[in-house]
């Protein structure tokens, strides 16, 4: 229902082009949830800003069968009305001059969504929706008032009241408390069960495979490994995955993480395999030339020369 | 908003700036009440009392003490006592006496009594002033004859003599001829009389003739507190029909100790000017800084705004005001304006005003286009495009809001600049000299110092005083308000 086709993206950083991202191909499909995993760096949030049109980027985003890489004026106005974003950090995320119910009613007015009344129940409704009862009382204080985790939940509420079909949720949960994380993720597996699909931006595997239906594993801006959640956690392909996976703690005593790959901070290598200073299974073919992406199993797919 | 208040009262330094700004809107907003004058630097407002008066309350000083205060007596028509001579027929209303003379040598007197109480005059010699109007109506054939006299006891004191023929006379200041059966304003000012004029000066021997006009008051007030008659005749010379329409005389004692804040070099009032000085000061400066931070504020949103191209113009052109030396630009335009006369009727005031405004708004757009950039970058900036709404809805209802504790801190910041600049033009005499301000109160004092007795504490410091205080209220006004307008500002952020 959304989709990205070949996303490139240059930053200017001091002066020198940067590619944040290189000719991504992602796709969310009605009602899924899909996680997008990868280290700080790698362009996950970057990929979420472009692809909800937030971030100049070349390429094509495609929403419901129309590309709307380059709309504006009306058709812009319903596009933003049907994909929303979660920010990672809520504190930033909220002008904290405004009380919650105006937080959460400035996406209808700006769209003139109904009359005083209708955007006030709608309000009362989405802040049930993420939990935060008695609504009454929630809406008329002001942010500062709120901790981390109801203000996410307050951030999710201003994006639910505009029903929208596509949520981009960049690292809802990583400000978070662990012991509050379950509580925002039910409220994506609720949504996914009503059909909004969602783009579930993590860096941490565990919280993505929680809630997702598929993975993408991001390095570089790169996708290096897609498939089925089940795919991506049981039966990791990419050297990466492997090591990110492995690298989950557990919690138990004496347990150690043996890593997987090498620990260099070693500059972005100008072509081959962007992994390739850092991978344990390195040939001299990864020097030269990029993978592309091949099918391992079905709806699985690897970028690696490996397989 | 009753938050804010609380958190704004709860400064120490908040309070005592709003204090002394309520001080000067109160003197500035009562001026009229507060002082009779208009414009102290007019003329007929100045030589109230001597130059150089120390107010009166400086006598608790010692070498203030035992000058005699500056006092006037204030006469209406109940007070005054008439006596008619001949076929005379007298009315009174509420500001003149009205008689009505018919037949040769018939004559109107309107006295007025006083009681002269000013015990120091021996010290120094004080001089004083008499002021009425007289309207006479008559056929120009026929002769009139007005005469003023000061009655002590037994004595008379025959002071003036007019004829009001088809002109009227002030012998200091001719002024047009006015046709008969108009008013004629007849003055005595002190140092006015001399021995033409007055009968009584010219019976005085050589020397006291010449030091009349000065001395009158030692040769006629004795010393100890007496009552005194003044004393008002028209007199019919020629017996046509004459109607007298008398004013109360204004006396006025003037002495070496004036009112709160004594006079200037003048002889007029320090308070008026001081008064009148901190209302044109407050408005000009609050006008002045509203332009600024306007401009400032809609160059430095739009520059930080739309960042790229236009705010690099935007910046440059910023840059470039700013290495214009101000103060020496504002001294060249406004010379040239005002010498060349290149701008014709327009009031000085304004021409201060255009220029302070368009060579003071760098700073404040500067300010508001780093803070707009910083706001910008604000993820709740993008998380409100990512609703939908457009630069306008981001600009009204995301930056101006948390902008508003900049914008109203700018507001107070550039309030003191204004006056500062404003003042030193002022002060330089390149800026308004007409009226008081402030910044002419200490450049007059700095011209004319050296002609007083001593050092003119009362005449410099309340300019000098009213300026760092109002600037520095202004300033921890505007720190104030910008800390508790600004929300990202009191959680220790940006």
């Amino acid at each position: 229902m959304i989709e990205g086709k070949s996303i490139s993206v240059k930053f200017k950083v001091n002066g020198r082009d940067f590619q944040a991202l290189k000719g991504v191909n992602i796709k969310v499909n009605k009602g899924e949830v899909v996680g997008l995993a990868g280290e700080s760096g790698s362009g996950k949030t970057t990929l979420g800003r472009a692809i909800l049109l937030l971030q100049k980027f070349q390429g094509q985003v495609i929403w419901d069968g129309r590309d709307v890489t380059k709309v504006k004026g009306k058709k812009m106005k319903e596009f933003r009305m049907k994909n929303q974003i979660v920010y990672q950090d809520p504190f930033d995320a909220i002008d904290i001059r405004l009380k919650i119910f105006d937080v959460i009613a400035e996406g209808l007015r700006i769209h003139h969504e109904g009359s005083k009344q209708e955007i006030r129940d709608s309000v009362m409704e989405s802040l049930k929706l993420v939990g935060l009862n008695p609504p009454e009382q929630f809406a008329n204080i002001y942010p500062t008032q709120l901790s981390g985790g109801q203000l996410q939940r307050v951030a999710i509420a201003r994006t639910l009241v505009m029903r929208p079909d596509f949520i981009v949720a960049d690292e809802p949960v990583s400000m978070l408390d662990m012991s509050i994380r379950a509580g925002i993720l039910e409220i994506f597996n609720e949504l996914k069960s009503k059909g909004t699909s969602t783009l579930m931006i993590t860096h941490d595997l565990s919280t993505v495979a929680y809630v997702s239906d598929r993975i993408y594993v991001m390095y570089l801006g790169k996708i290096v490994e897609s498939g089925l959640t089940s795919q991506i956690v049981e039966n990791p392909k990419h050297p990466y995955t492997q090591a990110l996976i492995s690298s989950i703690p557990v919690p138990e005593p004496g347990y150690k993480v043996e890593p997987k790959l090498k620990d260099e901070d070693v500059p972005v290598p100008e072509k081959g395999c962007p992994l390739y200073p850092r991978c344990p299974f390195r040939m001299e073919k990864c020097k030269t030339s990029d993978p592309e992406m091949v099918q391992v199993e079905p709806g699985h797919e690897v970028a690696c020369y490996l397989y | 908003m009753n938050k804010t208040l609380k958190s704004l009262f709860k400064r120490k330094s908040f309070l005592i700036s709003f204090a002394i700004l309520i001080f000067f809107v109160i003197i500035s907003a009562t001026a009229n009440l507060l002082t009779p004058y208009t414009n102290p630097y007019e003329f007929s407002q100045e030589y109230i009392a001597n130059p150089y008066s120390p107010p009166d309350w400086a006598s608790i000083f010692p070498q203030y003490s035992g000058l005699p205060p500056t006092t006037t007596y204030q006469f209406t028509t109940s007070h005054a006592v008439v006596q008619k001579e001949g076929n005379v027929s007298f009315t009174k209303n509420s500001t003149y006496v009205i008689g009505e003379l018919q037949g040769k040598n018939s004559c109107l007197n309107v006295s007025y009594p006083f009681t002269y109480n000013s015990p120091a005059y021996k010290k120094a010699p004080s001089s004083f002033s008499l002021n009425f109007t007289g309207l006479i109506k008559t056929s120009s054939s026929t002769d009139v004859q007005v005469n003023i006299y000061l009655i002590h006891g037994n004595k008379s004191y025959f002071l003036e003599s007019f004829v009001p023929v088809d002109y009227s006379f002030n012998f200091l200041y001719p002024t047009c001829p006015l046709p008969v059966n108009s008013v004629s304003n007849f003055s005595i000012e002190s140092g006015g009389l001399n021995f033409v004029n007055s009968p009584y000066i010219s019976s005085l021997s050589g020397s006291a003739r010449l030091e009349g006009g000065i001395l009158i008051p030692s040769l006629i007030f004795k010393g100890d507190p007496t009552s005194y008659n003044v004393m008002v005749s028209v007199k019919d010379l020629s017996g046509g029909p004459v109607s007298a329409y008398i004013s109360p005389p204004k006396l006025k004692n003037e002495g070496y100790l004036y009112g709160i804040l004594g006079t200037d070099f003048r002889g007029s009032s320090v308070f008026s000017e001081f008064v009148l000085g901190a209302r044109f000061d407050l408005e000009l400066s609050v006008a002045t800084s509203l332009v600024i931070v306007g401009i400032g504020l809609i160059l430095g949103l739009i520059a930080g705004y739309k960042g790229g191209k236009t705010d690099t113009v935007l910046n440059s052109v910023t840059d470039f005001f700013l290495t214009i030396p101000t103060l020496p630009l504002l001294i060249v335009l406004e010379s040239v304006l005002v010498a060349t006369n290149l701008i014709l009727n327009v009031n000085k005031a304004f021409i201060i005003f255009t220029l302070i405004a368009l060579l003071s708004w760098m700073a404040t757009m500067k300010i508001i286009r780093s803070a707009t950039f910083t706001l910008k970058g604000r993820t709740f900036v993008e998380a409100s495009r990512a609703l939908g709404g457009g630069s306008f809805h981001i600009l009204f209802k995301h930056l101006i809001p948390n902008l508003l504790g900049i914008i109203v801190a700018q507001i107070a910041y550039d309030v003191p600049t204004v006056i500062l600049v404003e003042s030193g033009l002022d002060f330089l005499g390149l800026g308004i000299t007409s009226f008081p301000t402030w910044g002419n109160m200490l450049g007059y004092a700095s011209h004319e110092l050296t002609a007083s007795n001593g050092f003119v504490w009362w005449w410099i410091l309340p300019p000098g005083l009213g300026i760092i205080l109002l600037s520095a209220a202004f300033y921890f006004i505007g720190t104030a308000l910008r800390d508790v307008l600004s929300p990202y500002k009191t959680r220790g952020e940006a």
